[in-house]
């Protein structure tokens, strides 16, 4: 590695010696930034060196960024807006990007005490067919993810949960969307009464965790907030099971 | 279609407990539809479009919706025998950074997913597949955007060498699946596909093994 490389994560010199493993960054050594409630302290076993860099975090990382020109906004509409940027590539040719912005949303999976997940059934137009998700819905402005769940946990399916924690988030689109979707595993559900929006029409099922997981695996879903929200049931459920 | 034994309602709600059925296979479902009266294709991008549909709602009264139109893409979980799985780093402008995720890309007009599949596998990572079947599919948001990823599961690779696109910059990393399983969980991955399938790859070799 050249002397005049420093280490993106730490700020740290380059290491006089290559990485054992032959990375251009060493992931061996430790690093500073916030890792999830997953990660471990304690230094990995040699035969599980761990190789997953996150993104920006990689050496070079920085040379695949594109430099952002100028911007636009295109296209204004009541849910999101498209915003036209002209960029620079890495290799110094500009392109054109066009970008949903959006103010995001939520999703949640509420879980029953025999272990049923609540499912909404609703009319998709983009899609032009009815689907079964997870209930879920888009922040109001200024709104935090953690109250538009309990928002919309309740408007659409009655539901008020005792216990509501953060799972995860995932980008539903990121090609050409800013969309970020929060997931929140309630339990302990008591029921007050739905209050679905004026222009909402849905049904809620009750159905297995299991069978939902199933349908997952048979590519039966489609929706993938309703798919990962089923599969991080199905592997903390394993994990619980094997302690 | 097996009756659930459990029909009755959970105690502590009036929804029912039902096996799941999918979504226009209940006879309720007909009762949801809206019924789409105009299409007005309003703006024009280079891969997006959106468009305005007005619809009549179930109850008689009239909306717009806004919806983004998308040609649809696929994606790659490939595992080799040592259950390192080849992740792609690229950079995104919607989030201004570069993401880690599994190979992908947008359908070519006509073109079939399985093929899109095996062509993205190859140009991004190198690797073609002996194997190749499919593992979930993915709406990325069905309230505003009709884009549908299907993600592939690839066994049996071999490396032949990359060939992105005359724009496109990549790096590729080999990961173990179990790394990036606990990577989506907890967050420090966020691409839905990625999530999906690697998870989706985890509980299928999961399944498989027990």
């Amino acid at each position: 590695m050249a002397e005049d490389q420093e280490k993106v994560v730490s700020g740290e010199e380059a290491p006089a010696e290559p990485c054992p493993d032959g990375a251009e960054q060493c992931a061996c050594e430790p690093d500073d930034t916030g890792r999830g409630p997953y990660e471990t302290t304690e230094s990995p076993e040699p035969e599980e060196v761990p190789s997953l860099i996150l993104g920006d975090e990689a050496e070079h990382d920085a040379d695949l960024h594109e430099q952002i020109l100028s911007s636009e906004i295109a296209w204004s509409g009541k849910i999101f807006n498209v915003e036209r940027l002209d960029v620079r590539l890495p290799n110094g040719r500009t392109s054109v990007r066009d970008v949903v912005r959006h103010r995001g949303a939520v999703a949640i999976v509420a879980l029953t005490e025999t272990g049923k997940i609540a499912l909404v059934r609703q009319y998709r137009t983009a899609l032009d067919r009815v689907t079964v998700e997870i209930p879920a819905g888009k922040l109001d402005p200024g709104e935090e993810p953690l109250e538009c769940a309990k928002r919309e946990l309740k408007e659409e399916t009655g539901f008020v949960a005792g216990c509501i924690a953060y799972l995860t988030t995932i980008a539903s689109s990121c090609g050409f969307s800013d969309e970020l979707i929060h997931i929140y595993l309630a339990t302990q559900l008591g029921f007050e009464g739905a209050e679905p929006d004026e222009d909402e029409f849905l049904n809620v099922d009750l159905v297995p965790v299991n069978e939902l997981v199933d349908a997952v695996l048979d590519g039966k879903i489609e929706d993938a907030k309703t798919v990962v929200g089923a599969l991080a049931c199905e592997v903390m459920a394993h994990r619980l099971a094997e302690e | 279609m097996a009756q659930n034994p459990l029909s009755a309602a959970e105690p502590e709600s009036p929804w029912p407990s039902r096996p799941y059925i999918a979504g226009d296979a209940d006879p309720r479902d007909a009762a949801l539809h809206e019924h789409i009266n105009g299409d007005e294709h309003i703006w024009r991008g280079g891969v997006i479009d959106v468009h305005n549909l007005q619809v009549t709602l179930p109850d008689g009264a009239h909306e717009e919706r806004d919806v983004v139109r998308h040609p649809g893409g696929v994606g790659v979980v490939a595992i080799t025998p040592q259950g390192q799985v080849p992740v792609v780093r690229q950079y995104r402008v919607p989030f201004d950074a570069v993401t880690v995720e599994i190979p992908a890309g947008k359908l070519d007009p006509g073109e079939d997913p399985a093929s899109a599949a095996r062509r993205e596998l190859r140009e991004e990572t190198g690797f073609v597949a002996d194997r190749l079947e499919p593992l979930v599919s993915v709406a990325a948001s069905p309230g505003y955007t009709d884009e549908v990823v299907r993600v592939y599961l690839a066994h049996g690779l071999h490396f032949v060498g990359t060939s992105p696109d005359a724009d496109e910059f990549l790096n590729v990393d080999m990961v173990d699946l179990r790394e990036l399983v606990l990577a989506a969980l907890g967050g420090s991955i966020t691409d839905a596909k990625t999530v999906a399938g690697v998870l989706a790859a985890h509980a299928r070799t999961t399944l498989s093994a027990s």
